[in-house]
C-alpha cells in the first residue's frame, strides 16, 4: 500500500497570484519531515525574495517573502536542527548568496555565510547533511553546486563546501572552500547542472556534464561523476577514469543533446536533466540519470554503480520525451525517480520507484496530467526521508481533479490534489481570487509525498489516497 | 507617529502600505507566528500599495511587527508603511514607518508617484535619452552557456531628436528576447516602433560576450521604463530639469 498526496502550495492569502511560480526546489528536515521548504522563481518585481514553508508535512503552506533582492535561481537545504541553508542567485550579476536561518519564520535580511560572494554563476543547488558526533555538537555539512562563468568564456562545474556551516561566524571570509571540478578542459564549458549527493559515511558524489562542443542546436558532452571520501574536504579527486587517470569518472562520453533556440519539448528547453542519488544504506550504490538525443527522441537514461562509481551499468530505465528528471533513494535502498513526460500534448508528471534490487523494474504513479501552457522549469527536485519521498514539480494549475490521476477526489480534496489557494470544488474548475472572482491560471509548485506502506499515517488532516 | 520627513523614499521601500485600525497589541493573527510584544494586529481599512497576489485586502487583519511598540494604542487608526514578511495562514509585515491619518492623502500621492520616481531613477542612470524610430532588429547568436541568458537582440535607430546626450549615427541598443521570468518585464522592440529610449550602458559581461556581434556603440534597454511613449516627453524633460539638466 502506498499513500500519495499532491498539494498546490500557493497559500489562500495569495489566491490572486497569477505569476509564473516555476523552477521549484525542495528541502525536508531529515529528523522532522513536518518541516519542509520549497523555493520557486517568479517574475521580478519590487517585492522581496522568498520561500514557501510548511510546518505540518505539507498540509498547509506559508510564504516568507522578507529577504531583500531579486532572485534568478534558488535552492534550499534543511539540517536536522531545522537550520535553513538557502542558496540564491540574485540579479543583477548572478551573485550567489548562501543564507542561513535558524527559523523558517525569521525575517530577512538573513546572514550570509558564503563570503566572498561569487558572481556570474548559474543554477546553484544546495545540499546539507548533519553529521552527528556526540558529545561534540553536530556539524552541518553544506554543499552548493553551480557552474561558474568567467571572462574567458569558460563555464566551470564548481562546488562550494562548508564542513561546519552552523558555526560559521557571519562575515567570516573563506568558510566555504570552492572546488573547481573539471580537471580535463583548459577552458571548460561545463553544463548547467552540478549536482552533489552525500552519504553518512562521508562519501560525497557530484555529477556534472563536461561539454565538448556546442553547435547551433547540439551539445556534445561527457557525463562525469566525481567523488570525495571525506565530506568533500579532499578536492573530489577520489574517483579517476581509467582512460586518462584523471579525476572524474566518465560514465558516458560524447553524448549528443539538442539545445538552443527552439530546441524544446512541449515548450521546455532540453539539456537540463542530470541528477544523482546515493543509497543512504550503502555508499557504494549510486544512481544517475541524464537526458540525451542519441536516438530519435530526447531520452532520459537511468544507470547505476554498485562499486563507488568505478563501473557503471547500461541503461536500467529509459524514458522518451521527458524532462525535469530527479532522483532520490530511500532508507530501504528503493530508488524514486520523478520526471515530466510529454504525452498527447500534456505534461504527465510521473513518480516511479524500483521494485526490486535489479534496478530494472519500476512502478509508476502519475501525479499529474496538465496542460503544456507556460514555462515549467529547468529543474525540480525530490528527496527522501526514511522510507518516504517528498518532491515538488511545476504544473499548470487548473484545479480539475481529472488532472491528478493518483489522487482521486474525496470530500476533503474535491480537486484531487489539495489546493491551498482558493478554487472551486465542483465544475467549472476555476481558481478563485480573494473576493471569489475567477483568477487566471498559471504555473504553481505542486508538493507531493509518496509514503511507504510501513510509514505511520499522515500526521495531519490532509486526505490521502491509498493505492 | 513617525517623524521621518521623506515620505516618498519610505513609500518606495515599503511593499505593503495601508490605512488601518489597531485591533490588538502584542498579539498575532498569523499561524505559527507566536505573539510578541512589538506585534500589533491591524485591520486594513484601505490598501494603498500591495502585492497583486494578495488581492483585495480591505477588512483583513495584518500582524505588523512594530519598530516601536509604545507609539500605538488599541483602536488607534494610522497609515502603515510596511515590508512583506509572512503570507499564508494570515499576513504579517514589518513596519517601516507609520503616520497619523492626516498623512493619508500625502502618502497615497507618494504611492501614485512611484512610477514617476522610478522613471526619474532610470533617467538618472541613463547615458542617452533619445526620440527615435527602430529601423531594424537583429538577434545575436543564441547564448548556450548561461541558462538565464537574456538572448540579446540588437536594435538600430533613426534618431529624431535628443533629450539627453547626443547619439552617434551608429548607436544601437541591446534588449533581451528571452521569455524567462528574469527578463519578462524588459522592453521588446520591433521595426517601426517610435518612442523615447533611455539608453544605458550594458553590463560589462554583455560586451565581452557579444564582442563579435557589436559593430557600433551599443547601449542596453533593460527596464520597462526604458522605453516611453513620445507623449511622456514633457514629464521626462521636467524630471531631467529637476535633476539639474536643462
Amino acid at each position: 500500500m502506498t499513500v500519495v498526496r499532491v498539494v498546490d502550495i500557493i497559500p489562500a492569502d495569495r489566491s490572486d497570484d497569477t505569476g509564473l511560480n516555476w523552477q521549484p526546489s525542495i528541502a525536508v528536515n531529515p529528523d522532522n519531515p513536518d518541516q519542509i521548504v520549497i523555493t520557486s522563481t517568479d517574475v521580478p518585481e519590487e517585492a522581496n525574495v522568498g520561500y514557501w514553508f510548511s510546518l505540518d508535512r505539507g498540509d498547509t503552506w506559508q510564504a516568507n517573502f522578507s529577504e531583500p533582492g531579486n532572485e534568478m535561481d534558488q535552492s534550499p537545504a534543511l539540517a536536522v536542527s531545522g537550520e535553513l541553508y538557502w542558496a540564491v542567485a540574485s540579479s543583477p550579476g548572478a551573485v550567489l548568496h548562501v543564507l542561513r536561518s535558524p527559523n523558517l519564520l525569521a525575517s530577512g535580511p538573513l546572514p550570509e555565510i558564503d563570503n566572498p560572494l561569487r558572481q556570474s554563476l548559474d543554477q546553484p543547488y544546495a545540499l546539507s547533511f548533519t553529521q552527528r558526533q556526540p558529545p561534540q555538537p553536530d556539524k552541518d555539512r553544506v554543499y552548493v553546486g553551480y557552474v561558474q562563468h568567467t571572462d574567458d568564456y569558460s563555464a566551470m562545474a564548481t562546488i562550494d563546501v562548508c564542513l561546519d556551516a552552523r558555526s560559521v561566524v557571519v562575515g567570516a571570509v573563506g568558510a566555504f572552500e570552492t572546488v573547481a571540478l573539471d580537471h580535463r578542459a583548459a577552458v571548460p564549458l561545463d553544463g548547467y547542472e552540478v549536482r552533489p549527493t552525500v552519504h553518512s559515511d562521508g562519501t560525497v558524489y557530484v555529477a556534472y556534464k563536461g561539454w565538448l562542443s556546442q553547435a547551433a542546436t547540439t551539445i556534445r558532452a561527457d557525463i562525469v561523476v566525481e567523488r570525495d571520501d571525506t565530506w568533500g574536504s579532499a578536492g573530489f579527486v577520489a574517483l579517476k577514469d581509467p582512460s586518462d587517470n584523471t579525476p572524474g569518472r566518465l560514465v558516458a562520453t560524447n553524448v549528443r543533446i539538442r539545445d538552443g533556440e527552439n530546441q524544446t519539448l512541449g515548450g521546455q528547453r532540453l539539456n537540463n536533466d542530470l541528477s544523482i542519488a546515493v543509497d543512504p544504506s550503502d555508499s557504494a550504490k549510486v544512481y544517475l540519470v541524464w537526458g540525451d538525443n542519441a536516438g530519435p527522441n530526447y531520452t532520459l537514461r537511468v544507470r547505476r554503480s554498485l562499486d563507488r562509481g568505478n563501473s557503471w551499468s547500461n541503461d536500467l530505465l529509459t524514458v522518451d520525451n521527458a524532462t525535469l528528471a530527479c532522483l532520490a533513494i530511500n532508507s530501504d535502498g528503493r530508488v524514486g525517480f520523478m520526471y515530466q513526460q510529454l504525452v498527447a500534448g500534456k505534461w504527465e508528471t510521473h513518480f516511479r520507484r524500483t521494485t526490486d534490487a535489479t534496478g530494472q523494474i519500476w512502478d509508476d504513479i502519475i501525479l499529474a496530467r496538465t496542460a503544456t501552457a507556460g514555462l515549467l522549469a529547468d529543474y525540480a527536485r525530490v528527496s527522501s526521508v526514511a522510507k518516504d519521498f517528498y518532491g515538488v514539480f511545476p504544473a499548470w494549475n487548473t484545479p480539475d481533479p481529472a488532472n491528478f490521476p493518483a489522487t482521486p477526489p474525496t470530500p476533503t480534496t474535491p480537486n484531487g490534489a489539495k489546493f491551498v489557494r482558493n478554487a472551486t470544488t465542483q465544475p467549472p474548475w476555476n481558481l478563485l481570487g480573494s473576493t471569489g472572482e475567477v483568477v487566471a491560471e498559471s504555473v504553481d509548485p505542486f508538493f507531493y509525498i509518496v509514503q511507504d506502506e510501513s510509514t505511520l499515517a499522515p500526521p495531519t488532516g490532509l486526505e490521502a489516497t491509498v493505492r | 507617529m513617525s517623524e521621518h520627513p521623506d515620505i516618498q523614499k519610505l513609500a518606495q521601500s515599503s511593499s505593503l502600505i495601508f490605512s488601518g485600525t489597531v485591533v490588538e497589541l502584542g498579539a498575532s493573527s498569523v499561524a505559527n507566528l507566536p505573539p510578541r510584544d512589538n506585534f500589533a494586529v491591524v485591520r486594513i481599512d484601505r490598501a494603498l500599495r500591495s502585492d497583486r497576489a494578495l488581492g483585495s485586502l480591505s477588512g483583513k487583519a495584518v500582524t505588523v511587527a512594530l519598530s516601536n511598540r509604545t507609539k500605538l494604542q488599541d483602536g488607534e487608526r494610522a497609515i502603515f508603511l510596511t515590508s512583506d514578511w509572512i503570507q499564508g495562514g494570515g499576513i504579517a509585515a514589518h513596519e517601516v514607518a507609520h503616520f497619523d491619518l492626516g498623512h493619508e492623502q500625502k502618502i497615497a500621492s507618494a504611492v501614485e508617484r512611484l512610477p514617476e520616481r522610478h522613471l526619474a531613477d532610470r533617467l538618472s542612470s541613463s547615458i542617452l535619452v533619445v526620440v527615435a524610430e527602430v529601423i531594424a532588429t537583429k538577434p545575436t547568436p543564441f547564448d548556450f552557456r548561461w541558462r538565464n541568458a537574456p538572448q540579446w537582440a540588437i536594435a538600430s535607430f533613426r534618431f529624431l531628436d535628443s533629450v539627453r546626450g547626443l547619439p552617434r549615427e551608429n548607436t544601437t541598443a541591446l534588449y533581451p528576447t528571452s521569455t524567462r521570468p528574469t527578463w519578462a518585464l524588459s522592453p521588446r522592440l520591433s521595426q517601426g516602433q517610435r518612442g523615447i529610449f533611455l539608453l544605458h550602458r550594458p553590463p560589462v559581461w554583455t560586451i565581452r560576450m557579444l564582442e563579435e556581434s557589436l559593430t557600433s556603440e551599443a547601449f542596453a534597454l533593460l527596464d520597462p521604463a526604458d522605453v516611453q511613449p513620445e507623449a511622456q516627453r514633457p514629464l521626462i524633460e521636467k524630471l531631467l530639469g529637476q535633476m539639474g539638466e536643462p
